[in-house]
């Protein structure tokens, strides 16, 4: 494998990773972004939760084109556009000063819209341009699934690193059960 | 297949990520389950005037005291981690009644970690290993549980979801008492 090939499948990784978080947290809890974007934008009080809807199914089929060798590009171009939408939001945030917690990755993302938007909005545009840069893949079938493999593990890793207060209660009741 | 296979290890994952961010959102709601006109329950099952055997020394200061409460609250149950956060930010020294803590765990280690956790040592705690302690004395089994006791036997016992509204349920019902003493 090339090295603009691990590249390519370390950035679109820590993209895929991102996507899929922001995407299922903002499916399952709309309403707390919702908030988050009225209370930067009064008029969207009503249509909050429809657009933060958008946006994840948005989020979801940009972290899925990173393994469709086809809608690589084309996915990137999304990327870019939700990369340059979080910037926005972050500085809009910063200069109104929200207190409204984002949600941007779910209930547990309790911080008002700011640096750490700005940060993850940097970070999708450098993939997306890093992308653009690359020359396609020398080997896709095998890119495509270094890439998803990597994202399921680094998920279930996220997963388990923010659930980890639950996950030791939980495992030190079961060993104290069983002595 | 060589298109498939990863697609679908994607969508597996973020089935997973979502199902997750679901269980996670039920978690939160579940004390929002209780009905909001009513989040501080009396129990009735539990026997008045019942006082335990001894006072173990981390909350003997609450059997001497006029009126105090005692918070029973465990490590597995996502209503006591609440109460526990709450707890954090209150000051025990200003509050209208003296508060006590007593974590029931499975295990001393599981229970001192919880309580070292939500800094619960700034009240007088008790890490009551199985719940031997509340469950002899009181029988109580669940949690969170709110016992009032005073000077040093149990006077009511409570369901309840937020620590504040307890303490307010308490104190008002202590000054409606206190009221109808004098007229």
């Amino acid at each position: 494998m090339s090295a603009t090939d691990s590249v390519l499948i370390c950035g679109n990784v820590v993209l895929a990773t991102l996507l899929i978080r922001a995407s299922a947290g903002k499916l399952v809890t709309p309403g707390l972004t919702a908030s988050a974007l009225s209370e930067l934008f009064p008029g969207l009080m009503r249509s909050g939760s429809g657009i933060v809807r958008a946006t994840a199914l948005a989020e979801g089929l940009a972290a899925l084109s990173t393994v469709i060798a086809t809608l690589r590009l084309p996915g990137q171009i999304l990327v870019a556009l939700l990369g340059a939408g979080f910037v926005l939001l972050g500085v809009a945030g910063l200069l109104k000063g929200s207190q409204q917690p984002c949600g941007c990755f779910g209930a547990s993302s309790t911080r008002p819209l700011g640096t750490v938007n700005i940060a993850a909005g940097l970070l999708l545009l450098l993939v997306a341009a890093v992308n653009f840069w690359a020359p396609p893949p020398a080997e896709p079938a095998n890119v495509a699934a270094y890439t998803s493999m990597c994202t399921a593990i680094a998920s279930i890793g996220w997963l388990f690193w923010s659930n980890r207060d639950r996950i030791r209660v939980m495992v030190s009741a079961l060993r104290a059960r069983t002595e | 297949m060589g298109v498939i296979l990863p697609i679908a290890f994607l969508l597996i994952t973020l089935a997973i990520v979502v199902l997750y961010a679901m269980v996670g959102e039920l978690a939160r709601r579940i004390p929002d389950g209780e009905p909001a006109e009513d989040p501080v329950r009396p129990l009735t099952e539990f026997q008045q005037g019942t006082a335990p055997t001894h006072w173990p020394d981390d909350l003997s200061a609450l059997g001497d005291a006029p009126q105090a409460l005692i918070l029973v609250l465990s490590p597995v149950c996502s209503t006591c981690t609440n109460v526990a956060k709450e707890l954090a930010l209150l000051a025990p020294d200003k509050l209208d009644i003296p508060i006590g803590v007593l974590v029931s765990a499975a295990g001393r280690n599981i229970g001192e970690e919880f309580a070292a956790r939500h800094s619960l040592a700034r009240y007088p705690h008790l890490v009551d290993e199985k719940g031997a302690w509340i469950s002899g004395n009181f029988g109580v089994n669940i949690s969170p549980t709110g016992l009032l006791m005073e000077r040093g036997a149990l006077a009511q016992a409570y369901s309840f979801t937020k620590a504040t509204d307890l303490i307010q349920t308490v104190v008002k019902a202590r000054e409606v008492k206190a009221r109808e003493g004098v007229s």
